[in-house]
């Protein structure tokens, strides 16, 4: 499935996506940071868990209202992630 | 007083003549400043159903007890009027430089009253207030504008004024202050350009006093670390701005895309705020006592689309880009850079220009009749038409009435993609439902900054909430749209409200002002602000029948994305908010309201 | 060694919050026209930069002083004026460099004002969002700008080889 990094995760892996093979969402997570080291685990995790802060879509829907870090992932899913941010 | 300079000043046009008038300090206190007070003064001079353009309608620029402090981002005035484009009250709000220096010239509110027989500007100088011919700047950018004025008054001199667009009546035209920041929405500079009034110039030396100096410092020191500790204030906004949400939003197939027929912009990766750092951005700026500094400071070197300037926002990206359906970073840029310097409103244009655009494919509407060929995507048409209608040449002098009007003159009203007349920003609410509501209840009609449900729905903040369920979102939108009424009337900026809450602005304007607010008092200002608003709107025969949305957001599913079949499920949340308002289920406010707020 | 004031001026983001600052903590109002540093602005480059005393080695404002109300602070290194001598000629305004002296007309203690440091604790540098302003060890913030530098030399070099 591939993996759209936004805002300023990009400052941590200089690509803006990337084509992962995992079975859910907690393994993207833990793919990510086997990949980018503990820069990306400062940015991702609070405390060893998920970082409240972080957003992670899959196909658009906040994973909040899927399954949570347990989100089963098709082969053509799009899996979003990033920080907190705002505008307006 | 502390926090309010205590001081009116009143300046009639027609007669010429200029009057200090003591501010009411129970006033002060029920409405705040900025939007409330000045909201409040004005409903109680000005007739609902006069014609906005005429000189019976007045013009007043009101700062809040915040203005001009360090308080975090303590620079807004709002620029309060009845709207020539939806026939509302309008409260349209700006930061910069402009804003304190009112206030160190020694005014909380200035009104301006009656018309210029000729061109003219206000020279405001501590307690010296002359008026000038403006005969020489009448035509004049912007820009141009501030360049005569700073050479002949000099760099202290803060400035606003009006551009051609203000001087020629485009219904949305706006004032600028410090060249590039704008009290951008509701058509404020034609009201000000229907006066004569070309600028408003101002230097003060006086001070803004504050009640407990020590608490003050203590206060801010807490507000900065909550703006430090947050991703989004710390991080986010002063690196990619608020372009930043291009993207997320457009992950969220929230991003409106040629004239909101679809949700998700295939180019949203070109006009990102990612992009933009990349390929334009020169520096971040700030406003006055702005730790977040999320304005952008652009450059296009070369080519056809040259340009430097502050810019372009989200809001702005996202109208001139992906709403039709154009994804040239630099042309859109430009069309920044021109609306700035000719005053116009960045997203009643660019979602007008959307709107024509898609009349056009409809052939609703011809090229002859065009002039442009103005398709979804053609950049070169776009910005032709944003240059055409701040002088109301050609199609801009038609452009130049907004979507609505534009579609209303074809029998096609639902094509202008608006409520209460006024266009809607870069969210669509069939996939963040909270915005609809918010939209179709804003006072000023279709606006993001009354109630900004993007932020719980979308953004998670303060915390997560579905957007696509309507379960729960009329108290969401009536406690954020009383709060935004506080955030406005204080003077400071909306964007502080990503890392304070309501607490926190109420210990600063306690701080400042020291009048003894309690925090329940403090939001029942917002409440008191929301009705007094809503009332004069009833009165002005702008009533609840205009709670309403574009018909194609309760009508037209989404075609894809995760909200995919989706149409606002308004009537059940404005049902639900009614009540929540305390208001009867027609929506109309009770006199036991008025009672109770003290209106 | 003694801290020093330094400027950045490409941090400097325009938003004036030295001003409000310095003159709430010298004067207890919010009044730029009163403020010891001031940011300066170019509108058409869209560049801001704040300017305050420097502290000069040899200050003209010290030389110049018919009272000798003009002092170097041995503590924190400041040039400070002191209230009590200062008969407001406005002498030291006319040979400073920078401009960094002004007058107030109020009804005051003072006549003729300047930075002092806030005693050691510029109110300007704590509250300054970018490092606009920064107050140091002038060894310690300059080895923080070479090292950035020679970063950048670094990474110059390992992609040439």
């Amino acid at each position: 499935m591939k993996v759209k990094l936004l805002a300023t995760l990009r400052n941590i892996t200089d690509c803006n996506e990337l084509e992962l093979e995992v079975e859910n969402i907690q393994e993207v997570v833990e793919k990510l940071i086997e990949l980018y080291g503990e820069e990306m685990k400062t940015e991702l995790l609070e405390s060893d868990q998920l970082d409240e802060t972080i957003t992670i879509l899959v196909n658009g829907r906040n994973m909040l209202y899927l399954n949570g870090l347990k989100t089963k992932l098709k082969r053509n899913d799009i899996v979003t992630i990033f920080p907190q941010v705002a505008g307006g | 007083m502390n926090g309010w300079m205590g001081q009116i000043l009143r300046i009639n046009l027609t007669e010429e003549t200029v009057n200090v008038e003591e501010l009411d300090q129970t006033l002060a206190k029920d409405y705040i400043g900025a939007r409330g007070l000045g909201t409040k003064i004005f409903c109680d001079e000005v007739e609902p159903t006069v014609d906005p353009l005429a000189h019976e309608n007045k013009l007043i620029f009101a700062t809040g007890p915040l203005t001009g402090t360090a308080a975090v981002s303590g620079s807004r005035y709002n620029v309060v009027t009845k709207s020539p484009l939806t026939g509302t009250i309008a409260a349209s709000n700006s930061g910069g430089y402009f804003p304190s220096e009112l206030k160190y010239a020694g005014y909380d509110v200035v009104i301006f009253e009656g018309k210029a027989s000729r061109p003219v500007y206000i020279v405001i100088d501590d307690d010296q207030v002359k008026i000038e011919s403006a005969e020489e700047l009448w035509g004049e950018t912007i820009l141009e504008t501030d360049n005569q004025l700073r050479a002949k008054y000099g760099d202290n001199f803060r400035i606003a004024a009006i551009g051609p667009a203000g001087e020629n009546l485009v219904k949305f035209a706006c004032i600028m202050n410090d060249r590039e920041r704008a009290a951008g929405r509701s058509g404020v500079g034609a009201v000000m350009g229907s006066k004569n009034l070309k600028a408003v110039i101002v230097r003060g030396t006086q001070g803004v006093r504050v009640a407990n100096k020590g608490k003050f410092k203590d206060v801010l020191r807490n507000c900065l670390g909550k703006i430090k500790e947050s991703g989004v204030t710390n991080e986010g906004l002063p690196a990619l701005g608020t372009a930043v949400l291009v993207n997320i939003i457009s992950e969220h197939g929230n991003l409106p895309t040629r004239n909101f027929q679809k949700g998700n912009f295939e180019g949203a990766e070109q006009v990102s705020g990612e992009a933009l750092a990349d390929e334009l951005l020169v520096k971040n700026k700030a406003c006055a006592g702005c730790p977040i500094g999320c304005g952008r400071v652009s450059l296009v070197p070369d080519g056809e689309y040259k340009g430097f300037g502050e810019g372009p926002e989200y809001e702005t990206l996202w109208a001139f880009g992906p709403d039709c359906g154009i994804d040239n970073l630099e042309a859109i840029t430009k069309a920044n850079f021109i609306c700035n310097e000719l005053g116009l409103d960045t997203i009643t244009m660019g979602t007008t220009i959307a709107c024509a655009m898609e009349m056009y494919e409809e052939g609703i509407i011809t090229k002859d009749e065009l002039g442009l060929e103005l398709e979804f995507g053609n950049a070169q048409a776009m910005v032709e038409a944003v240059k055409l209608t701040g002088t109301r040449e050609g199609i801009g002098d038609l452009l130049a009435e907004g979507s609505y009007r534009l579609a209303e003159k074809y029998d096609c009203p639902e094509y202008s993609m608006s409520s209460k007349k006024q266009e809607y920003p870069a969210y669509d609410p069939r996939g963040s439902q909270g915005m609809g509501l918010e939209y179709a209840t804003s006072n000023r009609g279709g606006c993001h900054v009354r109630g900004y449900l993007t932020s719980p729905e979308i953004l998670g903040i303060p915390e997560a909430i579905d957007p696509l369920t309507i379960e729960g979102k009329a108290e969401w939108v009536k406690i954020f749209q009383d709060l935004t009424g506080v955030v406005d009337a204080s003077g400071i900026c909306l964007f502080t409200t990503f890392a304070l809450g309501g607490g926190d602005i109420h210990e600063l304007l306690e701080a400042v002002t020291g009048v003894g607010y309690t925090e329940e008092e403090m939001m029942k200002v917002g409440e008191r602000i929301w009705n007094l608003e809503r009332l004069f709107n009833y009165e002005a025969g702008v009533g609840p029948d205009e709670d309403k949305l574009a018909k194609r957001l309760v009508e037209e599913p989404l075609p894809e994305g995760p909200a995919e079949g989706k149409v606002v499920g308004l009537e059940t949340m404005l049902e639900e908010y009614y009540q929540l308002r305390g208001w009867t289920p027609e929506g109309d406010v009770k006199e036991e309201k008025i009672a109770e707020l003290g209106i | 060694m003694r801290k020093t004031l330094l400027i950045n001026p490409k941090k400097c983001t325009g938003c004036r919050t030295c001003e409000l600052v310095c003159s709430l903590e010298h004067t207890d109002e919010f009044n730029p026209s009163l403020s010891r540093v001031t940011m300066i602005n170019f509108p058409e480059e869209i560049i801001t930069i704040p300017v305050t005393c420097l502290h000069c080695q040899e200050p003209s404002c010290k030389n110049v002083c018919p009272t000798g109300a003009i002092e170097r602070d041995k503590e924190t290194g400041a040039v400070v004026i002191v209230d009590e001598k200062c008969i407001g000629c406005n002498m030291c305004l006319m040979v400073c460099h920078i401009g960094a002296i002004s007058t107030v007309e109020q009804e005051r203690l003072e006549y003729n004002v300047k930075c002092n440091l806030c005693d050691g604790e510029p109110e300007c540098v704590e509250f300054c969002p970018t490092g606009a302003l920064e107050f140091g060890r002038p060894d310690d913030m300059l080895l923080t700008r070479k090292k950035k530098v020679a970063n950048q030399l670094r990474s110059l070099i390992e992609e040439a080889i």
